[in-house]
């Protein structure tokens, strides 16, 4: 294998091979952390990654954008009568949402497509 | 609906692993897409008599776009359910360790007495066992236990809580063997940093043997499957090897797709993170405690093993038997998942389709914790390391899917997650 681990399916390829044209431009400004998580920062959150991605419903801790700039998002996995997963073998790779400080603004930005959403209430400060 | 159903028996015709074996069927017998879909798979058998295709589903695209950054929503309770009706017989076989069952204290083996009061084992208040055992709101309810001699009561509430795929990980000093053992739940994407560092501090420690508990493991993401294995085998053995190569039908060989061992961590990208090499044991052989619930991802763990020649024993009984993997497709607001292929290790092998046999036969005891020394497929394990043997024999008593346990105390578990599944308990 080499240095880029393979992506699984021709669609993530495509998604990959765009962003790859896209992130010849960083993302712009600096990759950031939450100070603090309010209820309505958690909720707009969680708005704006169902808009970024189209899912129905989205469950997160933000906590974890207060520790680590990135957020990982994946399908939540179905389970059979006997509670074994569905899609156990899973070529899909999660999701990776980062969150950046840029022109005084805190924006989450799906590192797949380069789509984002401004933030208006969280409370975030940019990191090394 | 001829157009959705049109649809259908084209992503069957191109996509399906065994296309050729999908009888004609008339669509009109059918009054959806989706129950159309339903029967067009193939008829044939596996090897041990059970139906090859155990997997072919659909769901709707509102279950289907659901995302999580490994957060679940329940008690965060696995039952075995031993009897469904009266007298019921519900045990606990696995706890979510930040759940709220988790948090009060509810443990593996504690035996379901009560529910809001109501007699659980005879009630016939069947409305308000299944509120409680499976809600579908977020309201506190009352659960009294049987540990052993003693009751014990809680007050749950389901909600949300943090899943923590590695648990257990710990060295075990057994007579000078340092004897790593590792209790993994799910490949969830948080699991690749957990596993990291529980094989950098098995690493520290010395550790050289390693039992991977995976029973109820029922798989996730194959990358970090690729992973798992690299840090089980380390570079000299993998280096090179196919983990896992996905092989489609004769229309798409240009969809086979090959997993190497991963040697790194992946970063954000996706990319070889060169930063962050994984830790590895190096191991020539590793011990998996396994079961009907060790499926998928779990079962690739141990087929792409073997296939690099490392000495994989299995304790406990029959894995679930799933080398096969589908990507979902959209249409009309459904997800259609067909098995599109299956995943051969580096010598070509993939013919585990009614699971692994296990090299031990060794029941699930409920009455120990996961990780104790002496719960009996840890002790089976530790033994096997020492003396090459099993203290059972392997018989042909291995349970069949979904057969009942009448024991109480030993049983092999019939997984059930409380809450927000449709089960219901029976009079």
């Amino acid at each position: 294998m080499n240095a880029r681990h393979q992506v699984p399916s021709a669609t993530l390829i495509i998604a990959l091979l765009l962003s790859a044209c896209q992130s010849s431009a960083q993302p712009q400004g600096q990759a950031a952390r939450l100070r603090t998580v309010t209820e309505a920062a958690q909720q707009e959150l969680t708005q704006a990654l169902k808009e970024l991605t189209g899912a129905a419903q989205v469950r997160i801790d933000a906590g974890q954008l207060s520790q680590s700039s990135t957020l990982t998002l994946e399908r939540t996995r179905s389970k059979d009568a006997n509670g074994v997963i569905m899609q156990g073998a899973d070529r899909e790779m999660p999701e990776i949402i980062q969150l950046r400080w840029a022109a005084g603004q805190c924006k989450i930005v799906q590192l797949s497509t380069g789509k984002s959403r401004v933030l208006q209430q969280a409370d975030c400060q940019s990191v090394p | 609906m001829n157009d959705e159903k049109a649809w259908v028996r084209s992503f069957i015709d191109e996509r399906y692993l065994w296309y050729q074996d999908v009888p004609a069927l008339d669509a009109s017998y059918f009054a959806t897409a989706a129950s159309y879909f339903d029967v067009l798979k193939t008829p044939a058998k596996n090897s041990a008599g059970g139906d090859l295709d155990r997997f072919h589903w659909s769901e709707t695209k509102e279950e289907y776009e659901q995302y999580t950054n490994g957060i679940s929503v329940d008690y965060g309770i696995d039952w075995s359910r031993i009897a469904n009706s009266a007298p019921r017989n519900y045990v606990v076989y696995n706890v979510e360790p930040q759940s709220a069952a988790g948090l009060a204290g509810v443990q593996r083996g504690d035996k379901l007495m009560k529910v809001d009061g109501i007699d659980f084992i005879n009630g016939t208040d069947l409305t308000g066992l299944n509120n409680g055992v499976f809600p579908n709101d977020q309201a506190a309810h009352s659960f009294e236990f049987q540990r052993g001699t003693a009751r014990l009561n809680f007050t749950l509430q389901a909600g949300e809580y943090a899943n923590t795929p590695v648990r257990g990980a710990k060295v075990i000093n057994d007579n000078g063997t340092k004897v790593a053992y590792l209790y993994f739940d799910s490949f969830i994407a948080k699991s690749q940093d957990q596993l990291i560092a529980a094989f950098t501090d098995f690493q520290k420690q010395g550790a050289k043997e390693l039992v991977l508990d995976m029973r109820y493991n029922g798989g996730g993401l194959l990358y970090i499957s690729s992973q798992l294995a690299y840090m089980v085998a380390g570079s000299s053995a993998s280096s090179g090897k196919i983990f896992n190569k996905l092989v489609y039908n004769d229309k798409r060989p240009s969809d086979n797709f090959t997993y190497n061992f991963i040697p790194y961590a992946l970063n954000a990208n996706y990319y070889y993170d060169y930063a962050r090499p994984l830790p590895s044991l190096n191991l020539k052989r590793v011990t998996l405690l396994v079961d009907h619930g060790t499926a998928s991802a779990s079962e690739a763990v141990i087929n792409g093993l073997m296939g690099i020649d490392i000495t994989v024993n299995l304790i406990g009984s029959t894995t679930y038997g799933k080398p096969y993997g589908f990507s979902p497709e959209g249409n009309c607001g459904r997800y259609y998942y067909a098995v599109e292929f299956k995943g051969e290790n580096h010598k070509g092998f993939s013919s585990f389709d009614a699971g692994f046999a296990p090299t031990c036969t060794v029941k699930d005891d409920l009455n120990f914790q996961l990780g104790d020394l002496a719960e009996p497929r840890l002790a089976e394990a530790l033994q096997y390391l020492k003396t090459g043997r099993c203290t059972t024999t392997p018989t042909a008593s291995i349970k069949a899917l979904g057969t009942p346990e009448q024991s109480s105390s030993v049983v092999d578990p019939k997984p059930a997650r409380a809450l927000m599944i449709p089960t219901q308990v029976h009079p």
